[in-house]
């Protein structure tokens, strides 16, 4: 537990010291518009106002330019607008209204994961979605005369994903939660297994970048249940049965990528 | 903003204390329970007790005249074996908690629990105690009176416990003090019963202890223990630890040949109260057996027939050791359930639990010449008999069977049996 405690005071305090000295300029209501190879514009990565868009051309004012842009459409690779992202300082930007895809790696005390999810951002902070994962977890049923039995649980949970950002700065702060059934696979050990439901509830924070993925680093408690049936023989050649139900709590740390529109 | 981050990691911290899982168990199983004995009490027992049926034979040794079969944690039944086809029991050798003995020069090196005996049988109706090396693999664990832990008693039993829980760890401990006590024993075989050899020098494979010049090697589960042997005495004088899983040994020359789960190790025994790590033939996780013959050694790997063994090979393997520095697999041979093994009239015979008994011609050492199974027996284990090569010897799980052999047809006839 104080080793717990200890990580969350150091992810807390990682995480803080950009986020209480961000320093960003005013660029909200703003554009990135990308710029295709040949386009010979200087920097392909362009933060500024997007004032006309037509089927033929893009007229885009770039801060710290003193004109503005007429782009052809076939020099434009693609454009975040401004009602998608939040722009920050070094063309970093976080999405504020996009379809995202999520993948992550879990892992805590006897318990893995990799995770994949769907998401739609909206502006008003939330973000709701779809995922899966492949995630195993274990323990040991200690018993006397033959080595303890390990019981190790996959599944392919499918879950509902909501999160709720905090704050709209480069680094980005937020809540999340993940609600599912658990979709237990049957141990190599076991006969039965039954499904249960999982749920996952913790605090994140996504690195803002300048492309389409993003980092983000979660610490979170993760719950699922299972209960199963073991017939096994042991050294003494003894048949023994085992029915277990086990609802399983882990406090768990994820790394991850987000990756937004091409 | 910073009052949202606070109260979200305040939250973080109130789930941090939802770590233990929940939920119970419940599970039938056959169970140990910790049996202490005054170990004093134990010691000083009489070598010579009365005549008993055999319940849970272990390891056998066959002279001209004389049959030896282990009672596992008892001692030793003495037969009468000059007549083959009748045997006689004549006396009982109490060896409380002794599973694994060797007999060479008329003398019994054995275990027993924590300590390693040497019992003098040149005259069979007096046995004598010449050495007990006390505590030599290892010291005893006591209770709360003083009592030594000398094993553990099984029964089946259901028992239900919530994770957590004070039952959860009471269980734990007495696994704990399972693991702990097993760490300091020499380890059951996995075989039921198996021939430490004849008296004419032929060994068996499934050892765990040997005798070559004049020191005496026994396996641990990871150590190897050398014992300096001379006729009044016997001291340990090296424990060389070698690896985990540690099964069998076989000498041949100034080599021994350990068999373990997952290879055969070659150790140096030259020097033989200082014995060395050599080489190693490493192989999937399996029990097996050594058997070096000349240039070539004969290696079975056995994961069938639920005896504990782990892998999925069933194979009777041939290296080359013409340079034990470096073994090398030859040949392999798919059997059924190989455990013991043994070259009788330059053949390999290969036991095969209730798979029967698999026969090679080894004329060709290097090459196995599938010649028959015999599968209407049970047999762990061959040895031939020390004087007569028209008999050899079985154990199986009805008991000991004495059997004559037709070398042209590879036929057995039963000559006697001691069952059990």
């Amino acid at each position: 537990m104080l080793n717990l405690k200890v990580l969350i005071i150091l992810l807390v305090s990682f995480s803080q010291a950009e986020f209480f000295c961000q320093e960003e300029t005013d660029l909200s209501n703003s554009s990135l518009l990308i710029l295709r190879r040949g386009a010979n514009m200087g920097n392909k990565r362009k933060p500024g106002k997007l004032i006309t868009e037509t089927d033929d051309i893009v007229q885009f004012k770039v801060f710290d330019a003193r004109d503005t842009l007429f782009v052809n459409k076939r020099y434009v690779k693609k454009i975040y607008y401004s009602d998608e992202i939040y722009l920050f300082e070094r063309k970093k930007f976080q999405y504020k209204n996009a379809y995202l895809f999520n993948f992550s790696w879990g892992m805590s005390s006897n318990h893995g994961s990799l995770q994949a999810s769907f998401t739609k951002r909206f502006p008003s902070h939330l973000e709701l979605g779809l995922g899966t994962a492949f995630s195993n977890v274990s323990f040991e049923i200690p018993i006397v005369g033959d080595n303890p039995i390990w019981v190790s649980v996959s599944s392919l949970p499918l879950y509902g994903v909501v999160k709720y950002h905090i704050n709209e700065g480069k680094r980005l702060y937020y809540l999340k939660g993940k609600v599912g059934i658990s979709n237990n696979l049957k141990p190599f050990n076991a006969d039965q297994i039954s499904n249960g439901y999982m749920w996952e509830a913790g605090l994140g924070f996504q690195l803002g970048g300048g492309r389409k993925v993003r980092h983000y680093f979660e610490l979170s408690q993760y719950s699922t249940y299972a209960k199963g049936h073991l017939a096994l023989a042991d050294i003494n050649n003894a048949p023994a049965d085992v029915s277990f139900n086990r609802t399983f709590y882990r406090i768990v740390f994820t790394y991850g990528i987000e990756l937004g529109k091409k | 903003m910073k009052t949202n981050f606070l109260i979200a990691v305040s939250f973080l911290f109130l789930l941090s204390s939802c770590v233990k899982d929940k939920g119970s168990v419940t599970m039938t199983y056959n169970k140990g329970t910790a049996v202490y004995a005054d170990l004093d009490a134990v010691r000083s027992k009489t070598l010579i007790g009365t005549t008993r049926q055999i319940n849970d034979p272990g390891k056998i040794f066959i002279d001209e005249n004389m049959l030896l079969i282990g009672e596992e944690d008892e001692g030793i039944h003495v037969y009468d074996n000059t007549n083959p086809a009748s045997p006689v029991n004549v006396s009982f050798i109490q060896l409380p908690f002794c599973k694994e003995f060797y007999v060479e020069n008329n003398m019994i090196y054995a275990e027993s629990q924590y300590d390693f005996v040497k019992i003098d049988i040149t005259n069979l109706s007096l046995p004598t105690l010449v050495n007990r090396v006390e505590f030599a693999f290892g010291d005893a664990i006591f209770d709360h009176n003083g009592n030594v832990l000398v094993g553990f008693d099984y029964a089946v039993v259901t028992e239900s416990f919530d994770f957590g829980s004070a039952e959860e760890l009471a269980l734990r401990e007495s696994s704990n003090l399972f693991y702990n006590s097993k760490g300091n024993l020499i380890p059951e075989s996995s075989v039921p019963s198996s021939f430490t050899g004849n008296s004419e020098s032929i060994k068996g494979t499934l050892n765990k202890i040997t005798v070559n010049n004049n020191y005496v090697y026994v396996v641990g589960d990871s150590k190897l223990y050398t014992f300096y042997d001379a006729p009044n005495q016997m001291n340990l004088v090296n424990e060389t630890d070698i690896s985990l899983g540690l099964e069998t040994i076989y000498p041949e020359g100034n080599n021994l040949y350990l068999g373990t789960q997952t290879s055969m190790i070659v150790v140096d025994a030259s020097n033989p109260s200082s014995p060395e790590y050599t080489s190693e033939y490493e192989h999937p996780t399996s029990c097996d057996p050594v058997l070096p013959n000349g240039n070539v050694a004969y290696l079975t790997l056995r994961t069938a027939d639920f005896s504990g063994c782990n892998g999925d090979e069933n194979t009777v393997e041939v290296l080359d050791i013409s340079d034990v520095n470096n073994p090398e697999p030859l040949n392999s041979y798919t059997v059924s359930s190989p455990y013991g093994m043994n070259i009788i009239n330059n053949y390999l015979f290969v036991g095969e639990g209730n798979n029967g008994l698999t026969i090679f011609d080894i004329s060709n050492p290097q090459f196995l010449a599938f010649q028959t199974t015999l599968s209407n027996v049970t047999v762990y284990d061959i040895m031939p008999h020390p004087t007569d090569p028209s008999i050899i010897l079985t154990t199986g799980d009805n008991g000991l069977v004495q059997y004559n052999i037709d070398y042209a047809t590879l036929t057995l006839t039963e000559l006697s049996s001691i069952n059990y």
